[in-house]
């Protein structure tokens, strides 16, 4: 998919549309909005051969922000959108993205799904553990402790989602987590995820600097990953279960699954044939 | 990143050609431009002219930069690198202009301190290439480079005379909003 | 014929009335545990089909998945026919367990004849209050006069000889079927319906069927759904996305093979949800899309249909209704999603709602429905019903049918101006973007947005694309499609049915039915439900001093529908019942009779 040598090459802000982000200044959200131009640049793929999808959040706002082909869907809905546009339309790069809340308490169903099928797409989930735009509830992945919201002001009490243990059990073939605080690697990471076929995630820990303002301290917390990726599910499941969230920067789990695309679309008959079948 | 964190494999290597650090200094240069520009056009959006009008300024200065770096680049046949192949990967070098450590409220003052930071970090940049580097080329126009960096520190150490802290700090009596 | 003559006649005039050559015969096949119902009137529809006669078959099941008691109900006829008759002529039951469960669906009256087997046992007396005769035909006992015979096969051969279907075309049906299982197999069966064909020339006499023209018009045996499915591909749907649900579940696996030989791509999704969300991203990319499910699940993709409304991206939404609310009567047909169809967005939300009038108008008007959708550029919900469904109709071949342009494409312009996706248009249609042309890069949204697709709270935008989004549809000219209109012989007169999906065929025989003995009537089946005609409809119902609205829903949301929408004839009337049991033609009848003066 990279560009031959002759060819101009786009630049990074080639990518960025003339919208203006709303996001808060100090949101990580910026990190991976520059990461993405870095990476469509790195691809070679022209603005239009791209396509973001999102549900509903402060993350989701990312596709009108870009110069590709963009859809803003409901909440909780971006990876099913992206799976019907991508097998309508196989030669074009998807990409989704989305916030904690979008992709894993009402997406949770499709996320698990999404994972399974393992269609050719790159999920980007921006983590900040909170519900950042309806003003501040706690998330699937936000802890069980934390007594910062109305909603639930003795905390939520219960487990918090794993992603990455989900994303594994469920079959995806690429995971990795990263950290808004080194864009570049973001980049990387997403170059990879995007080249890599099949379902890719990456999580990537943005703090939301309005309502969990302590997140700033996620910068000093990250550390880059000890070990390079593994192709072995049980070895990747055994680092997740010491993983405490923070290691960052590599990826996590390539697998070698092979994506769900449907048999390429061979005609085989006429519509009018199909009238055959009813025939007295 | 921390400067505990555990070191990845993409250590400094010392860079080897006038344009291989022509390359590097482009790509400071233009990120950072862009990145004040990014900057401004967040304190636009959330109504703080006295910084939207900083960065723009600031973004201009880096305009300038980038075109003198570029009349260095004439006739020159520069490396094409990934953004993570630069010396710097890993966020320690000029490129982690902190994007997490901006405000809505951000102080002139706070925003010169901003760009300030990010300048002391090119030159620190440039003189550790300086270090490095074996031809002589290279040395020359690496300490060229900082000695340049070092006099944007002065003028920004002037500035910020003229940008006294700000009292108030970042405290808006109004609760945020919710949007969707 | 006219049914009401016979009222009151007494047995023997019923056995010579019966013996008469009808323009149709009805007849249902019950039994239970394995006795081969479903089987058997399968074989008997292919067998009158292939001897020239048009057919209607429909099933009851008990709950169970095997085993359950069963019945096939099954009506033939010269022409064309899109019901169940008043009465069935015929009920043959192969034993008598649970039969009961059927009584309400299974109408007799004193000319109909029951026919069981007594070393089995007697009629249950649910069957019985109407006056049917009865006859007893030893199925068992025949069966074991031929090795590995079967009763069913007995009843099928006893039917044969009592409607007058040739055995020929049995012999055809039976050994193509059977053809996998072996020459042995074919033989045992043929030997059991040979064994019924002879014995049944000592019962008494049914109402028995014309022969058929002598080079009967190309016809087809098809279900609703197939029927849909057909129609879909017709239009240029390539994309589905589907969850199972029952009565819809056939649309999907007809559908899944057949866009494979065509090019196209069928997945099955986890939920409705998914379902919805993978047909707008399909549709988005450029592809018609489509899906088919039943009233919850259509309750689950509201509101991502609002969402194809809001971002203005075509998708077809194929609802065969059940009996409802919530999880209702999952087997059985009602027309009561109406309301949730036309009024279950939230907001503002102008879409497309279609409903076939007849299984064969289900191809037609599910490629009408991708057209539409793809012109609009919004959803269309097709409402059938399981009736329609699961029915298998033999009927004349639908004629092909082409419609206009479908999705009208952007082009760049070349001037360097950012393309407004949303651009206000006198009709309302924005020329549509597909990702990968160069240029053209936009973002669809489901948040309210100005021309250019950028979100936007103001009031202006707002007003804009509302008016746009629903004068796009209004300003549509539909054409004649927008309803079937039938004119009794003796001429309009001053009534008017009105009526919609499944419940045309009743109204359709009450008609012809009401105009044999002089009547004059209208009927008027609408297949755009939403948006409203009322222009055309003032059209139909001009001169008309009475309207009857004729629907299967409990509340009577299709007679509250047009009084919301239409301005209609001062006297009205609504005959509406719930599911599960079909509107009869002799209800409707009933109805005009009342009226007449």
């Amino acid at each position: 998919m990279d560009a031959p040598a002759e060819r101009k090459k786009l630049a990074a802000r080639d990518f960025k549309s003339s919208i203006k982000p709303i996001w808060c200044p100090g949101c990580g959200d910026y990190a991976v909005l520059n990461a993405l131009t870095k990476a469509f640049v790195e691809l070679g793929r022209a603005p239009e051969q791209i396509a973001v999808v999102s549900g509903i959040g402060c993350s989701s706002r990312i596709p009108a922000y870009l110069s590709a082909y963009g859809f803003h869907g409901v909440h909780g809905r971006a990876l099913p959108i992206a799976t019907g546009l991508k097998l309508a339309r196989p030669e074009l790069t998807v990409v989704v993205t989305g916030g904690d809340g979008d992709g894993f308490s009402i997406g949770g169903n499709h996320f698990l799904h999404a994972c399974r099928r393992n269609v050719d797409l790159t999920y980007i989930v921006m983590d900040n553990q909170v519900y950042g735009m309806t003003k501040g509830q706690a998330s699937p992945t936000t802890a069980p402790d934390w007594e910062g919201s109305k909603l639930t002001p003795e905390g939520t009490g219960i487990n918090p989602f794993q992603p990455l243990v989900i994303a594994l059990a469920s079959g995806a073939n690429f995971i990795a987590r990263v950290s808004s605080s080194d864009p570049v690697n973001i980049a990387q990471i997403i170059v990879e995820a995007v080249r890599h076929p099949g379902f890719s995630l990456v999580q990537v820990l943005s703090p939301c600097i309005t309502f969990r303002p302590e997140q700033q301290e996620w910068r000093d917390q990250v550390r880059t990953a000890s070990v390079d990726f593994t192709g072995d599910a049980a070895r990747a499941a055994r680092r997740l279960m010491t993983d405490d969230g923070f290691n960052v920067g590599k990826v996590l789990f390539k697998g070698n699954r092979r994506p769900f695309a449907p048999d390429a679309a061979s005609e085989s008959c006429s519509v009018t044939e199909l009238d055959r079948e009813f025939e007295v | 990143m921390s400067p505990n964190k555990v070191a990845g494999k993409g250590r400094p290597r010392a860079i080897r050609s006038v344009p291989d650090l022509l390359a590097h200094a482009l790509a400071i240069e233009r990120d950072a431009e862009e990145r004040y520009g990014e900057l401004a056009d967040q304190m636009a959006t959330h109504n703080n002219t006295a910084a939207e009008d900083l960065f723009r300024r600031l973004a201009q200065i880096e305009g300038r930069h980038v075109t003198q770096i570029q009349q260095l680049c004439v006739g020159v046949e520069l490396p094409q690198r990934a953004p993570w192949e630069f010396l710097w990967q890993g966020g320690e070098g000029p490129e982690a202009m902190d994007l997490a450590s901006v405000h809505y409220l951000l102080s002139p003052h706070e925003a010169v301190q901003l760009a300030l930071g990010h300048e002391a970090r090119a030159e620190e940049f440039y003189r550790g290439v300086a270090g490095r580097a074996r031809p002589a080329a290279v040395r020359q126009l690496a300490l060229q480079l900082a000695d340049e960096e070092a006099e944007h520190v002065r003028w920004l150490q002037d500035w910020l005379q003229h940008y006294p802290p700000q009292a108030t700090g970042h405290d808006d009596p109004d609760p945020p909003m919710e949007q969707g | 014929m006219g049914i009401d003559d016979l009222a009151g006649v007494g047995a023997s005039s019923a056995d010579a009335q019966a013996a008469q050559a009808g323009a149709s015969v009805s007849l249902v096949i019950a039994g239970s545990g394995g006795a081969g119902v479903v089987t058997a009137g399968a074989l008997l529809l292919e067998a009158a089909a292939a001897a020239g006669w048009f057919a209607w078959m429909t099933r009851s099941s008990g709950p169970q998945i095997r085993g359950g008691e069963a019945a096939a109900m099954l009506r033939f006829a010269t022409a064309p026919i899109h019901c169940h008759d008043d009465c069935f002529d015929l009920l043959m039951a192969i034993d008598w367990d649970n039969i009961e469960r059927f009584a309400a669906e299974i109408a007799l009256d004193s000319r109909s004849l029951v026919i069981g087997d007594q070393d089995l046992g007697q009629a249950h007396e649910s069957l019985l209050h109407s006056g049917p005769r009865q006859a007893s035909l030893p199925l068992k006992r025949l069966a074991a006069t031929v090795a590995d015979g079967r009763p069913n096969m007995v009843a099928l051969g006893a039917i044969a000889q009592l409607i007058g279907l040739p055995p020929p075309a049995m012999r055809q049906a039976v050994q193509t079927h059977l053809a996998r299982k072996g020459q042995a197999a074919i033989d045992a069966s043929l030997g059991a319906f040979q064994a019924g064909f002879d014995h049944a020339a000592d019962l008494p006499p049914v109402r028995r069927l014309a022969q058929p023209q002598a080079a009967p018009s190309a016809r087809w045996s098809i279900t609703g759904n197939e029927a849909t499915g057909l129609g879909a591909i017709r239009g240029g749907v390539r994309f589905v996305a589907g969850y199972p649900i029952t009565p819809a579940t056939e649309v999907l696996e007809w559908m899944a093979p057949s866009l494979a030989k065509v090019g196209g791509v069928l997945v099955q999704a986890e939920d409705e949800l998914a379902s919805i969300n993978q047909i707008i991203g399909a549709s988005y990319g450029g592809t018609p899309a489509l899906t088919a499910t039943s009233g919850p699940g259509l309750s689950l993709m509201m509101e991502s249909l609002g969402l194809a409304v809001a971002a203005e991206v075509p998708v077809v939404v194929v609802n065969v209704m059940r009996g409802g609310p919530s999880t209702g009567i999952p087997t059985k047909s009602e027309q009561a999603d109406l309301n949730l169809a036309v009024y279950g967005l939230h907001g503002d939300a102008p879409h497309l709602v279609l409903a076939p009038v007849s299984v064969p108008d289900c191809v037609r008007t599910a490629q009408w429905a991708v057209h539409l959708a793809e012109a609009l550029q919004t959803p269309a919900i097709v409402l059938t019903d399981q009736a329609m469904g699961q029915s298998r109709a033999v009927i004349a071949r639908p004629e092909a049918a082409t419609d206009g342009a479908g999705r009208e494409l952007a082009r760049q312009t070349g001037d360097g101006q950012r393309y407004q996706r949303y651009a206000v248009t006198a009709s309302g249609i924005s020329p549509m973007a597909i990702p990968g042309t160069p240029g053209l890069a936009y973002t669809a949204d489901g948040l309210e947005h100005n021309e250019a697709g950028t979100p936007s709270s103001r009031a202006t935008d707002h007003q804009i694309q509302l008016d746009k989004r629903s004068r796009k549809l209004a300003a549509f000219d539909f054409g004649k499609q927008w309803a079937e209109i039938f004119d009794a012989q003796a001429g309009p007169g001053d009534i008017v049915i009105i009526t919609w999906g499944s419940s045309t065929g009743p109204a359709r025989e009450a008609l012809e039915r009401y105009s044999a003995k002089g009547g004059a009537a209208r009927l008027v089946s609408l297949r755009l439900i939403a948006p409203a005609q009322p222009g055309p409809m003032a059209q139909v119902l001009g001169g008309a001093r009475r309207a009857l609205v004729v629907e299967q829903s409990h509340s009577g949301q299709f007679y509250r529908m047009l009084r919301a929408f239409y301005d209609l004839p001062r006297e009205l009337r609504a005959l509406h019942q719930a599911g599960p049991l079909p509107i009869r033609p002799g209800q409707i009848l009933d109805q005009l009779d009342a009226w007449r003066n």
